[in-house]
């Protein structure tokens, strides 16, 4: 087993564990950043096993034999799961944001309290 | 008509354009009429495929007119033509109602067409990894739809929805490079010819798959976020109970069910009986589990909400026991699971959204959400009672509703498995309890012993107070409502027309439906439903409902049960 | 952000060059690493140095919120356009239409530089406006 494919496993569990465990909601959202550069970075990897040229086939690998370049599909595909990841990162940040904005904390056990009081203020007298 | 899938994406694409446009130029009033307009045509599109689709002639295309091999494909087969119908007919009706009221700016219409096209995308397309970017569009359509009104409560609920979707995501695009890494592609029709290969050449488990079985693990855990199935559900309630009420039923109503299609695509490219096997018993956890939950409940569309997950749970359990992913099909050992799944699928999207739509009815009208603050509406509002009735004796299982028909299909194709079997019958009554509960809102106001004084519902003081609902609103719960009874009403042909599209040739159980024994069946769990609906009423009945209802589980623990999930079904397939 | 007169002469003077990188990365997309939406984010950090550094009235005076909401919509109705061109005159959505030679300049990639272009714009646009309407500069 080669070192790089283990440390980027051990940085997405990392990322995935973040996600988890923290209670901050903008580390949450950290979180979710490292597990998706992590997968990205599993997906190249595994692409750049093949050969070592840059997929261009113009000027000096113009010649080559497909086997001495590197796979371009798992490239195409992550520039797809950036944009992706860009754009959830965006939004959840706006609603963290929000979350600030409307219960003062960005605790998730503190927010998740203040929600219930809202939507259900009064429990039935028995 | 080649062009059938990408014509039926294309449409609601241009309508979110053309809301774009009005949302950069206000003075540009296109949006409202191009939604409506993008909607009909895709449903005459649907219509006028139905023929080909019918004789087994499945429109594909390769976008960017690429070879097969290398390029993204969408094909209109059967399950994609019952799942753009469903999607087009639900997102009609609550189009209608978004038409109707006035709230509603461009942005609103710009993501609900995204949601449409990302939901058709998702349908037809053939490619894994076309199929993680669809889920994506439309998820991320359905996040800021269900924090749209910026309450607190929308905002956390849709912050929730997103953390936990995302992180499945990613276990979907690990799975994805598993399957890339062992096989070299990621269109699903050569993930089935290479499964079925290894499958020929070694009947019995293969020591060494092809593809390693957790790569289909992850992509399941991956889809089973969106699907809800127990214990990936837990962001379910909150955000189906905090949207808007058009938004909640088309998220209840369709987009469990278009994650629940890809999980069908996906089992059928893995091709492995012992991974479908699995569902059996996740379905008949979530069915039992989401009933129990749904009864503790006072806020109603969490009631709601709560009831699609156990319903979700009747459509997996159905797909556990079909004989499809063996190919076996046309044995007599099927038992019409595979139909019988679809056809739940179909009706419970049909008599959940108008459920939703007639409770966000009452909600309005009355100014609160819970079951105990709302009492009297059925003078007010007496369209939405009859809507209202229509759906809840759907859900119920009741004739002549397509409810009892679904229902009665999913029990028979899991006879051969009795413990699933009362699992499911136990559901069952569970449902009818709820439903009594919830149409007490529609009940006049009584003192009941044990619960305090209560709001009466403003309005409740003669006909000439009684609200008007517009015309747009009344088609939007008359058509799925109609829908409703006309296939409880012909069973027969839409069974055999389901079937026929899912792949199965056997119509076995059909005779069962309408028999004797199915009808005192429904007798005994009704009769049930309302004893266990009268213990509920009671004091202790209450307090074991508040303490059911007590122990939220916060956003960590979710997570984490999340984990403890995937563990649980890797030890299940080692 | 307090105005100071480096951060307000540098950026001024930056922010050009950084642009017209972002826009070589966007034409230079199927040449070299870049493309559609690495080359937008680059011309959407340009506008965002002017605006961390200067007040906020005086870049959105230069880029409009108008403007960029009509530019949004417009590249992505041309990207649909040429989609639907493709659609309608070879067959599949997305085929190529334009004259496709060896790749090497722009006129010879087919629609590929068209596309790029338009990402770019749109996704320039879109990050411009999410971080107008996150740091409240209207």
């Amino acid at each position: 087993m080669e070192l790089s494919p283990i440390l980027i496993v051990i940085l997405t569990l990392t990322g995935i564990w973040g996600t988890i465990a923290c209670r901050n909601l903008i580390k949450k959202v950290i979180g979710l950043g490292i597990v998706n550069s992590g997968v990205v970075m599993l997906f190249v990897y595994v692409g750049s096993r093949s050969g070592s040229h840059a997929p261009i086939l113009i000027g000096q690998t113009a010649g080559l034999d497909a086997s001495q370049i590197v796979d371009p599909l798992p490239q195409a595909l992550m520039l797809t799961a950036i944009v992706v990841g860009v754009a959830l990162t965006s939004l959840a940040l706006v609603l963290a944001y929000g979350i600030h904005a409307t219960y003062g904390t960005l605790d998730i056990r503190e927010a998740e309290r203040r929600a219930k009081e809202q939507l259900e203020p009064e429990e039935p007298a028995q | 008509m080649t062009q059938a899938p990408v014509v039926l994406v294309l449409l609601p694409l241009v309508a979110a354009l053309c809301a774009l446009i009005e949302k950069a130029l206000p003075r540009v009033r296109i949006a409202r009429v191009s939604a409506l307009l993008g909607i009909l045509a895709g449903v005459a599109v649907t219509l006028l495929a139905f023929p080909l689709v019918r004789s087994g002639v499945y429109p594909t295309l390769v976008v960017g007119g690429f070879d097969s091999v290398v390029g993204i494909s969408l094909t209109l087969d059967g399950v994609g033509w019952i799942g753009s119908v469903i999607v087009l007919v639900i997102c009609l009706s609550g189009l209608l109602y978004v038409l109707s009221e006035e709230q509603y700016d461009a942005l609103f219409y710009f993501f609900y067409m995204m949601m449409v096209s990302g939901m058709e995308g998702a349908i037809l397309t053939r490619d894994l990894f076309n199929l993680f970017v669809f889920l994506e569009i439309f998820g991320i359509a359905a996040y800021v739809l269900v924090a749209y009104s910026r309450a607190g409560y929308a905002l956390l609920a849709g912050y929730k929805y997103l953390v936990m979707s995302s992180l499945a995501m990613s276990l979907f695009l690990l799975g994805v490079l598993l399957i890339y890494r062992s096989t070299g592609t990621l269109s699903l029709d050569r993930l089935a010819e290479v499964m079925k290969g290894a499958a020929d050449t070694n009947p019995a488990r293969p020591s060494s798959p092809p593809v390693p079985g957790v790569a289909f693990l992850l992509l399941i855990v991956g889809i089973g976020t969106r699907t809800a199935f127990v214990p990936y559900h837990t962001w379910l309630p909150e955000a189906h109970a905090s949207a808007p009420h058009p938004v909640s039923a088309v998220l209840s109503g369709v987009m469990i069910k278009v994650a629940f299609i890809a999980l069908f695509r996906l089992l059928t490219a893995a091709g492995d009986p012992h991974l479908a096997r699995l569902f059996l018993w996740i379905g008949a956890a979530t069915a039992l589990f989401g009933v129990g939950a749904a009864l503790a409940q006072i806020d109603m569309k969490r009631l709601l909400a709560f009831h699609s997950v156990s319903q979700m749970g009747y459509i997996l359990a159905a797909l556990g026991a079909a004989t499809l992913f063996s190919g076996l099909s046309g044995s007599t050992a099927s038992t019409g699971g595979a139909a019988a799944s679809f056809l739940h699928a179909t009706s419970h999207a049909l008599f959940k959204s108008l459920l939703f739509l007639t409770i966000g009815l009452v909600i309005t009208h009355a100014g609160a959400r819970t079951v105990t603050a709302v009492h009297g509406m059925g003078s007010v509002l007496p369209l939405v009672l009859v809507a209202f009735s229509v759906g809840a004796l759907a859900i119920a299982g009741v004739p002549p509703m397509n409810g009892f028909v679904s229902k009665k299909l999913v029990m028979y194709s899991v006879k051969t498995m009795p413990v699933v079997y009362r699992v499911l019958w136990i559901a069952g009554i569970g449902t009818v309890a709820s439903f009594l509960k919830l149409s007490a809102v529609f009940r006049k106001a009584h003192s009941t012993p044990g619960v305090g004084v209560t709001r009466i519902a403003p309005g409740d003081t003669g006909p000439e107070l009684r609200p008007r609902i517009g015309l747009l609103k009344s088609a939007a719960i008359m058509l799925p409502a109609l829908l409703c009874v006309v296939m409880g009403l012909f069973p027969g042909p839409l069974y055999r027309t389901v079937s026929g599209m899912v792949g199965a040739t056997v119509t076995a159980g059909l005779a069962n439906v309408y028999t004797v024994s199915a009808l005192l069946d429904t007798a005994v769990v009704v009769a049930l439903g309302a004893l266990l609906y009268a213990g509920v009423r009671t004091r202790t009945g209450y307090r074991v409902a508040a303490v059911l209802r007590s122990p939220r589980i916060g956003f960590n623990a979710a997570l984490s049960l999340m984990l403890a999930g995937f563990l649980l079904f890797a030890a299940y397939l080692m | 952000m307090r105005k100071t007169d480096i951060l307000d002469v540098m950026s001024r003077k930056l922010a050009p060059f950084v642009m017209l990188f972002g826009f070589y990365l966007v034409a230079n997309g199927h040449l070299s690493p870049g493309g559609g939406f690495q080359g937008g984010v680059v011309i959407a950090s340009a506008v965002i140095l002017l605006l961390l550094a200067q007040e906020a009235g005086s870049v959105t005076t230069s880029f409009p919120l108008t403007a960029l909401s009509v530019a949004e919509s417009a590249a992505l109705f041309v990207f649909i356009s040429v989609g639907i061109v493709g659609l309608l005159a070879a067959g599949a959505f997305l085929s190529v239409f334009l004259p496709l030679g060896s790749g090497t300049t722009v006129l010879d990639s087919g629609f590929i530089f068209v596309l790029n272009l338009v990402i770019g714009v749109k996704v320039g646009a879109g990050i411009t406006l999410i971080c107008f309407h996150i740091l409240e500069a209207h």
